[in-house]
């Protein structure tokens, strides 16, 4: 079988050579690193398939890719880029570029390119090397009549676009901003371009607004779960706190507990909430100095004397921070520091605070 | 300040804590100069000094009571920094918690040195 001929367009010569190295076993590969001269000196009608660096000296890829249409309408390309853009995006898809490659890549994920490319006879925008999320976002600005189908191992769903506006959405049973909620939540996924049948339209929302919108409630729910987990914190921290408290008899002025992930007071005895608040950043600054001038960083614990009160900062539970301030004069300090704090530390390693 | 006196109460910490001691600096709060300095370095007092700067600054912003003798950090591996301020005056040093209980370093050493710290920092 004849080998089908791929022409490469970089204005970096070691990666030209090193791409002609790794795929002339398969492909009859050519050679440029100059726009220009590539198309003054080849028959274009005869390339099979371009790959082209869009940020070249003389001329970029995308204004070459544009003299190629110009003659050669169907004409397959595959954009490779160490500057990826929106506004690249944009462009190349109102070119119907197929495969947009970020630099560094791996000669195994071109030749995959390659092959798809190569197989692929709709000139569409298959499979771009984009979320969803980054298309509709590019659709927005565009007046494309445009179908996008969906597949996924939870599903498969279909997006269709007109003018800036999402004309139907729908993902397994899902209709609508809930449709493309589910699709924004999936990691693993492929969409292809489908034509357009009018009559499927249901919705009529804003690209914008709708995007907008599906982050809005996938941030709602993330929050009503880490709302959830504090909860269920503190309440394993009420009881542990109980326990506690017996050991240090009266000699516990007050405690906080906070989250290091949003600063928030989960848990205070007889103290105002928020008060242990700047201890997280101080022991972020304190870490960060040790890591900086010993390579070491804090263990369980540190205490601050402050007259005949001792605070007491246990920092690496998990992703909070307990704070307590304790009257020395009430305890011993041998008592306290030998027995009593390993005894709070491990036992609260031991909770297992989920974050 | 009487730098006779604040040596000998160095000697006094590295009699007390024997083979915990690792390294231990006095210097000025000012410039975080060394005066008297034991296996430490410069960059050991720059360490000490700017911690004990954001102490204080947590401390004040929380509203809490001013640090008053000492704080003291553990330290992974089994090490603690203990830095004691004095006027214009600290003293940081890292001690080997594992040949020095901190119950006995908190309670009997710390206010040994630091009677010994305030009579050379006062005395002439």
């Amino acid at each position: 079988m004849k080998k089908k001929n791929i022409l490469i367009l970089d204005d970096d010569k070691n990666l030209l050579k090193l791409l002609k190295d790794s795929l002339n076993n398969r492909y009859e590969i050519i050679i440029f690193n100059s726009p220009l001269k590539a198309l003054k000196s080849i028959n274009i009608k005869k390339i099979d398939l371009f790959i082209v660096d869009i940020n070249m000296p003389e001329m970029d890829g995308i204004q070459f890719i544009r003299e190629v249409l110009k003659k050669f309408p169907g004409k397959k390309f595959i954009v490779i880029t160490g500057f990826p853009s929106m506004m690249y995006n944009k462009e190349l898809l109102s070119l119907g570029i197929q495969y947009l490659l970020e630099k560094p890549f791996s000669i195994d994920r071109l030749e995959n390119l390659i092959e798809k490319s190569l197989k692929n006879k709709e000139n569409n925008i298959a499979q771009i090397n984009i979320d969803i999320m980054t298309l509709l976002q590019i659709l927005k600005y565009s007046n494309k009549k445009t179908s996008i189908s969906i597949k996924s191992k939870k599903g498969n769903g279909i997006i269709n676009v007109k003018n800036g506006f999402l004309k139907k959405c729908k993902f397994g049973k899902l209709e609508g901003l809930e449709a493309l909620e589910e699709i924004q939540k999936l990691d693993d996924y492929i969409f292809t371009e489908t034509p357009y049948i009018e009559e499927n339209d249901d919705v009529s929302i804003p690209i914008e607004f709708g995007i907008l919108e599906t982050v809005r409630k996938i941030d709602e729910n993330n929050n009503n779960n880490n709302s959830n987990n504090n909860n269920s914190d503190t309440k394993v921290f009420h009881e542990f706190f109980e326990k506690f408290k017996d050991d240090l008899d009266d000699s516990i002025i007050n405690a906080e507990l906070i989250s290091l992930s949003d600063n928030s007071s989960i848990f205070q005895y007889n103290i105002d909430e928020g008060s242990y608040k700047d201890f997280s950043s101080l022991t972020s600054l304190i870490n960060k100095e040790l890591s900086k001038y010993l390579d070491t960083h804090l263990g369980d614990y540190y205490l601050i004397n402050s007259g005949k009160f001792i605070i007491i900062i246990i920092s690496p539970i998990n992703n909070y921070l307990l704070g307590m301030t304790i009257d020395i004069s009430k305890i011993q300090l041998g008592l306290f520091l030998n027995i009593i704090l390993p005894k709070i530390t491990k036992e609260i390693k031991i909770k297992n605070l989920k974050s | 300040m009487n730098v006779k006196k604040l040596k000998e109460a160095m000697e006094l910490l590295k009699k007390e804590t024997g083979q915990g001691l690792i390294g231990t600096d006095i210097y000025s709060s000012k410039d975080l100069q060394p005066i008297v300095a034991y296996n430490s370095s410069p960059e050991g007092c720059a360490l000490f000094g700017k911690i004990t700067e954001y102490v204080k600054k947590a401390l004040d912003g929380a509203k809490f009571p001013a640090l008053n003798k000492y704080y003291l950090l553990d330290l992974v591996d089994d090490k603690a920094l203990i830095v004691m301020p004095l006027g214009e005056f600290q003293w940081g040093m890292v001690i080997d918690t594992r040949e020095v209980p901190l119950g006995m370093l908190l309670s009997i050493i710390l206010p040994k040195i630091t009677s010994a710290f305030e009579e050379a920092i006062v005395g002439n």
